[in-house]
């Protein structure tokens, strides 16, 4: 607040300094008209007449009292707008002042964030790896069942095979068998046989029935 | 079924007549032959059942049959009777059903005995031994030979079946070979 009074001292001073400059122009501008005055007429008027020096003053306080009467009239609006902008100015400091707060607030707390965030991230990467490992383990005993049913079948289907061929190929050797039984039979079986065996079944017979 | 009824009462009518004439013997033969000849000639078949042909055809035509088969008065009147009255059809199943009743009268069975090769006198006679010691009714067998029994023989009395054949112990074995685990 030092600061702004200094800025008001030294634009009262510079509104002073610009009244005591126009002040001396106009003065200055009088004294050159009168010394030009005095020179081109030779000798004998060499001064400015009374009366236009009159009008001349005249009109210089003429000037001055409507500097005067404007530096007074424009004086408190130019002061309330320049105080109002200082107001706005020094507000908007102050919210720049409290968003710059908060913006570190928000900073500090990112920048806790970010510290955490490999802690974090670690954890997750842990999750996701007893994860992964549950799963592959699961994987492996799903897969050791399947292969196992597998198997079972396998070997259940090979002894069923087995049986079936071993009863195909019993089959097939008793059929082979009994047809080389009845073509040899056949073959060597005499008329004393076809006797010997029709009494030896009636004999069979006989004694059973008995 | 119904022809079967109608043979039963016929042949019971003509077992309760050979009873009395003790005349089983001749009415048996006289009535296989003509059951033979009925099932075996189709046109003794027609002469007597086809209606066509008027009654006293039928009739002459039967007894002529029953004269040259030699057969008594009694059975010519019986097989005339069937003629008039329509059943000369059912001659067959008389025919069948009569030999029972008198079979079962003399107490014998019928059966019929298959070997691969003829069969002696003898042999038969020892199987027809064996089959009345078994069922205690004479039997009267009839030979059949099939070479495809190999061996031995079936003999079958009513729904008894003796089966000593090759061939019977041959499937046993076969099926005892596939059947052993």
């Amino acid at each position: 607040m030092g600061g702004l009074s200094d800025m008001q001292k030294r634009r009262n001073w510079q509104g002073v300094t610009i009244v005591a400059l126009t002040v001396l122009v106009v003065l200055a501008g009088a004294s050159v008209i009168y010394a030009s005055g005095a020179g081109g007429h030779g000798g004998s008027k060499s001064f400015i007449s009374p009366e236009k020096l009159k009008d001349l003053l005249w009109r210089v306080l003429n000037f001055t009292g409507l500097v005067i009467i404007l530096v007074m009239a424009l004086k408190k609006p130019l002061t309330n707008a320049l105080h109002d902008r200082r107001h706005s100015i020094v507000r908007q400091f102050e919210e720049l002042d409290i968003q710059k707060a908060e913006a570190e607030k928000k900073y500090k707390e990112y920048e806790a964030k970010i510290a955490t965030l490999d802690a974090e991230v670690k954890s997750i990467i842990e999750a996701a790896l007893a994860q992964g490992e549950s799963e592959k383990k699961r994987i492996i005993e799903e897969a050791n069942r399947a292969a196992g049913d597998i198997k079972r079948k396998a070997e259940m289907a090979v002894q069923y095979e087995v049986a079936l061929a071993t009863r195909r190929l019993r089959a097939e050797v008793a059929d082979q068998a009994v047809q080389m039984a009845e073509e040899i039979i056949s073959r060597n079986l005499l008329e004393s046989d076809q006797i010997r065996l029709v009494e030896n079944y009636l004999e069979k017979v006989g004694g059973l029935k008995q | 079924m119904r022809s079967t009824l109608i043979a039963k009462r016929y042949a019971k009518a003509l077992f309760a007549v050979g009873q009395e004439e003790n005349a089983f013997d001749e009415y048996v033969k006289i009535m296989d032959e003509m059951a033979k000849l009925y099932n075996d000639l189709p046109e003794v078949r027609d002469a007597l059942t086809n209606f066509l042909y008027p009654l006293d055809v039928r009739t002459k035509v039967m007894e002529q049959l029953v004269k040259a088969l030699g057969a008594s008065e009694i059975m010519t009147r019986f097989m005339n009777l069937l003629v008039q009255k329509k059943r000369a059809d059912v001659i067959p199943d008389i025919a069948v059903t009569f030999a029972a009743m008198v079979d079962a009268e003399r107490n014998i069975c019928r059966g019929t005995v298959v070997s691969a090769m003829p069969l002696s006198d003898d042999l038969k006679a020892k199987v027809q031994a064996t089959l009345e010691t078994i069922i205690h009714k004479k039997v009267v067998l009839t030979s059949q030979v099939d070479p495809g029994i190999i061996g031995g023989i079936v003999a079958k009395v009513g729904d008894l079946v003796l089966d000593g054949s090759i061939k019977t112990q041959l499937s046993g074995l076969k099926e005892s070979i596939k059947g052993s685990e």
